[in-house]
């Protein structure tokens, strides 16, 4: 999964943030707040409270963000991403018993449940968003960027996607455009959208001839 | 998966975000820095025996930080009010203040709040004027004489404020 690669600016994050950088700052919210409200309802967490989960990881990992440690083999990025899992064990734990679902299994690691006691197939995972997750993760950083941007809820203007990735505007919309398709390539191959879709135009196509 | 019905529309939409919030997001963010601000210079400044609001008012000019977004996130509708200790001491623990500091600026916004005398005069008045030596234990031994004089149900409430930050500190 593309949470744990590495990029040089996400990883200059930390000490920018010590210098009290305030574009740190916005470029941290602006990197992770879709990438985590995603994390979270592809494992069964509702939307409202996949964006609160959201909105105070983006305001807490920066306050943590002195307490990171680089080594060897680390990143800031993974650490981020340990963090975004305890919340959402962290989240199922404390709404267990308001939950007729299981805790997915790759939180259990992260949790006090037992992991012999939960399928994550049991779970009402949002299949198009997981879908749409798992892709979005093989694009370059650039080409997700930019359709975070852009087209998942960011409505960015191309000149400023141009001024905010230092690119020109025609470079902003070809690649705009090259991102979708290939998005779109990687989309069409996974079964749960080519599936879920086929089905619905099944039934449309019921309806229309009953 | 081909014709006109535009299905990669609808699954981009399926996971899209508000700008609603992606704007409370980024207000988050932008809070996380403010506290860092305040962090940085209450480092700078360390204790002084101001009532609590008067010291993070003072805390927040030197910053230049805004504290009404600050009291709102964290739930706090007066700083000069001590019926919400939790959250003060939440305030008080992000900026980096002891437990023991953040009891004392309470008491102290207590004290004032009663028409005391400034803790800062007992302090030195209790010194003989000479410089201070430490103006958290000074502090600490003016209020407890005043307290003593507190009536019962005055001294009830101090305990259960200590008490109530002990707890926050201690999660």
């Amino acid at each position: 999964m593309d949470t744990e690669r590495e990029t040089p600016d996400i990883e200059s994050l930390p000490e920018r943030m010590l210098a009290r950088e305030e574009s740190a700052y916005r470029e941290f919210a602006r990197t992770f707040h879709q990438q985590f409200y995603r994390f979270f309802r592809i494992r069964g967490i509702p939307d409202f409270a996949a964006e609160d989960l959201a909105a105070n990881l983006i305001g807490d990992i920066p306050r943590k963000a002195c307490k990171y440690r680089k080594y060897a083999g680390s990143s800031f990025k993974s650490w981020v991403w340990v963090i975004a899992r305890n919340a959402a064990a962290s989240w199922w734990r404390v709404n267990k018993k308001a939950n007729t679902v299981e805790m997915p299994r790759d939180l259990m690691a992260h949790s006090e449940e037992d992991p012999a006691a939960s399928e994550m197939d049991q779970v009402d995972v949002p299949e198009s968003i997981a879908a749409l997750h798992e892709a979005l993760a093989q694009l370059g950083e650039t080409d997700r960027q930019i359709l975070e941007l852009r087209d998942l809820g960011g409505a960015r203007s191309f000149a400023e996607i141009a001024k905010l990735l230092n690119i020109n505007v025609n470079a902003a919309k070809t690649r705009r455009t090259r991102a979708r398709n290939h998005l779109k390539e990687i989309l069409a191959r996974d079964p749960r959208i080519r599936d879920g879709f086929e089905n619905s135009r099944d039934e449309s196509r019921t309806k229309e001839i009953a | 998966m081909n014709g006109n019905h535009d299905w990669m529309t609808e699954v981009m939409d399926s996971a899209k975000v508000s700008p609603d919030f992606r704007e409370r997001c980024e207000r988050a963010a932008l809070l996380a820095l403010d506290i860092a601000r305040l962090r940085d210079e209450r480092e700078r400044v360390g204790f002084v025996a101001l009532p609590f609001r008067a010291y993070l008012e003072g805390l927040g000019k030197i910053a230049g930080v805004s504290l009404a977004p600050l009291l709102t996130w964290f739930g706090i509708e007066d700083l000069s009010a001590t019926a919400t200790p939790g959250s003060l001491a939440r305030l008080a623990r992000e900026l980096g203040l002891s437990a023991r500091e953040a009891v004392v600026l309470l008491r102290v916004t207590t004290s004032e709040r009663l028409g005391g005398a400034p803790i800062l005069l007992l302090a030195a008045r209790r010194r003989g004027g000479g410089p201070p030596a430490n103006a958290l234990d000074e502090c600490d031994r003016a209020l407890r004489q005043v307290e003593s004089e507190y009536p019962p149900d005055v001294q009830a409430g101090i305990r259960h404020l200590e008490s109530e930050v002990g707890q926050e500190y201690e999660r």
